[in-house]
């Protein structure tokens, strides 16, 4: 577990050094909060809006963390870590990178789409927390594995986006109700099928990661 | 480094590389290798570039696994066990070290990988005069500056078999000295050292057994001294054995 | 493999003539509900082309062995034909008797995500060659089989508007003899071609490994 946390540690302190996933994370996101809100800004496309904004962040910035890496697997591979380890850390500096971008966005959705989103926003956050882990867990499980392929950021959404779909849809739901109005009790069974696909993906990642550093 | 190298392990055989076949999408690189090395040995691998030396050496250290054949070392077969890769450190082709991080940031980070006590980073900064530049970032410094920070990384966990792909590439005469002096000293620790090179010279002045690979396969395991630059030329201009 | 070939497509002549002239029309629906004949076998078909894929997919991570990985590609390649079948045929149904080419409802939206997942499974063959894309495509055979329970769970969080089913249901099919028997016929016509259609492209790719094998002297 202590690997886990260095490996994480070592992860945002390149980013933090250079900054460049989370600039074009954030900019990506920024863009296209504006280009949906100008499309649409009324409250009622406001849900749909912030998780396309997600997902394509995600699939944006969840190339660069492996491209980073190239060589380093070699490295990283060599070392008593087991590749579970490796998974977990990865996926982790993923997760909170997207989950800067989801916050930073929130303001900005506020204000071209409803006010809903700052009101409501503490309930918000478990709908968002989970749609995160849940990308995070897919995108790096397929990142890792395409790492040495072909226009790899063209690639990832391709894989990524049906396979998350139902995550999308649950999250998209969920988000809908809460800016309504509706309580907390009312997503149950969007919240559920959010909490199920985060224990499948985590759980299948964290064991096919293996055969993505195999050589 | 307190017990005398290959006591606890199971025999004098640090390396044991069997009937080796390794291809690549049906491609073989490697088509039946055979090797020996002794714990202890200093072991150069010649060969023209595109011969599998890379191959070779990947296999030894466990990162990638063999298509026939087998590998055994100390006793124990190769594969991904973290024990095991304990006791092996490699000083790869490419440097792996972390662009964005400084050289100690880099030390420090491989020390925790491997469980080592915080004082070694700083032992081994003072051990390989490297202090001076501990505070610059590894996308600074020169060819020879980041071979020699590999090679401390590598050696941080005191490692019983030392592999180093092409060492010698691009470094110009006082790295390449420097980089010879270092092994030259850490050579009387009774480490197993095995590299590779299209260079003899490089060999020889490590005082290295040598074998050649060509065409897929390895030639017997020749002292050192008994290899000369004519025949070497002549078995590369063949491009097989 | 040649006589499954033989037989699959006999049985798919006497199946479809079967269907189209023989077979008693539907009271609702028309002529159109004769799709069906084409329709669910290749549903059938498909699912079990996917199962192929992912116990392929499983068994090449496993062991390694090359033959499980050409076993998986083949099934996907096949999967994603009958696939697009499914949807197609599905749409031509569905709009003299729904009025609409597409609806989101659960069974079609799970099958269209599908389609996207293993097309993407052949795009990562295509983009990154050799035992590493096969290594990838392995994964996303996997991942995609095992996303089939929530990808169906949240179509459902949508809207229903497909049949109820009429073949498996618990009770026994609800179909009158004289439908079923056609049906049958086509669905076995369907898994025989596809065993076929598999085990010929399998034998594909074996020849074509063994071939540069061959030339590069193994």
């Amino acid at each position: 577990m202590r690997v886990v946390l260095r490996l994480v540690a070592k992860d945002l302190r390149l980013e933090w050094r250079t900054r460049e996933i989370v600039t074009t994370m954030g900019l990506l996101a920024f863009l296209l909060v504006i280009v949906l809100g100008a499309a649409r800004s009324d409250p009622a496309a406001a849900p749909a809006a912030m998780w396309v904004t997600y997902a394509f962040a995600a699939t944006l910035g969840f190339t660069r963390t492996f491209a980073l890496e190239r060589d380093h697997l070699t490295a990283l591979r060599l070392a008593p870590v087991d590749r579970g380890s490796v998974f977990l850390a990865k996926a982790l500096a993923n997760w909170l990178m997207l989950l800067i971008v989801q916050v930073i966005s929130l303001p900005v959705f506020g204000a071209l789409f409803t006010e809903a989103v700052w009101d409501r926003a503490p309930s918000l956050a478990m709908p968002m927390l989970m749609g995160g882990i849940g990308l995070a867990a897919v995108g790096t499980l397929f990142g890792g594995v395409i790492v040495q392929a072909r226009l790899r950021e063209a690639l990832l959404p391709i894989l990524m986006l049906p396979v998350t779909l139902p995550l999308l849809i649950a999250a998209v739901s969920a988000t809908t109700a809460l800016l309504d109005g509706r309580p907390m009790a009312a997503i149950g069974a969007q919240l559920q099928l959010l909490g199920a696909f985060d224990i499948l993906f985590v759980t299948i990642s964290w064991l096919l990661f293996d055969f993505v550093l195999e050589e | 480094m307190s017990a005398p190298r290959g006591a606890a392990t199971g025999g004098a055989r640090a390396v044991d590389v069997r009937g080796v076949v390794k291809s690549y999408d049906h491609r073989p690189i490697l088509r039946g290798v055979d090797l020996v090395v002794e714990a202890g040995q200093t072991l150069a691998v010649l060969g023209p570039n595109g011969s599998g030396k890379t191959t070779l050496l990947r296999l030894i250290a466990t990162l990638a696994s063999p298509t026939r054949g087998e590998i055994t070392l100390f006793g124990q077969p190769a594969g991904p066990v973290p024990e095991l890769r304990r006791r092996i450190g490699l000083v790869a082709h490419e440097s792996l070290l972390y662009d964005n991080l400084t050289v100690a940031e880099n030390l420090r980070f491989f020390a925790g990988l491997y469980g080592l006590a915080a004082g070694r980073v700083d032992a081994m900064l003072t051990q390989t005069a490297l202090r001076p530049i501990a505070g610059r970032r590894a996308r600074v410094l020169s060819r020879g500056q980041r071979q020699q920070v590999n090679l401390a990384r590598a050696l941080l966990h005191d490692p019983d078999i030392l592999i180093l792909d092409e060492p010698y590439t691009g470094l110009d005469v006082t790295a390449a000295e420097r980089l010879t002096a270092t092994l030259r000293t850490d050579a009387g620790r009774g480490r197993t050292v095995i590299f590779t090179t299209h260079d003899l010279a490089e060999a020889e002045a490590l005082g290295a057994s040598m074998t050649v690979l060509l065409g897929g396969r390895l030639t017997e395991v020749m002292r050192p001294g008994s290899l000369d630059d004519a025949r070497l030329a002549a078995w590369f201009h063949q491009g097989r054995l | 493999m040649r006589a499954l070939l033989l037989a699959g497509t006999l049985l798919m002549l006497v199946g479809t003539a079967w269907a189209l002239l023989a077979a008693p029309t539907e009271v609702f629906q028309g002529i159109p509900q004769r799709i069906m004949y084409v329709h669910v076998p290749g549903v059938i078909t498909a699912y079990a082309a996917l199962a192929v894929v992912f116990a392929g997919s499983v068994l090449f991570l496993w062991k390694r062995d090359p033959r499980w990985d050409r076993l998986a590609h083949a099934a996907a390649e096949l999967a994603v034909v009958f696939i697009s079948m499914t949807l197609l045929s599905g749409a031509i149904w569905g709009k003299p008797v729904w009025g609409t080419w597409w609806s989101w409802d659960a069974r079609l939206t799970t099958t269209l995500i599908l389609w996207f997942i293993y097309v993407g499974y052949l795009v990562v063959r295509a983009w990154a060659p050799g035992t590493r894309g096969a290594r990838a495509a392995a994964v996303i055979g996997i991942v995609g089989v095992l996303d089939i329970p929530l990808i169906h769970w949240s179509a459902i969080l949508l809207r229903t508007l497909h049949p109820q089913p009429t073949v498996f249901r618990p009770e026994g099919p609800a179909l009158p003899a004289s439908m079923l028997a056609p049906l049958v016929i086509n669905i076995v016509a369907f898994l025989a071609i596809f065993a076929a259609l598999l085990a010929l492209r399998v034998r594909q790719e074996r020849t074509l490994a063994r071939l540069i094998e061959a030339l590069e002297g193994a």
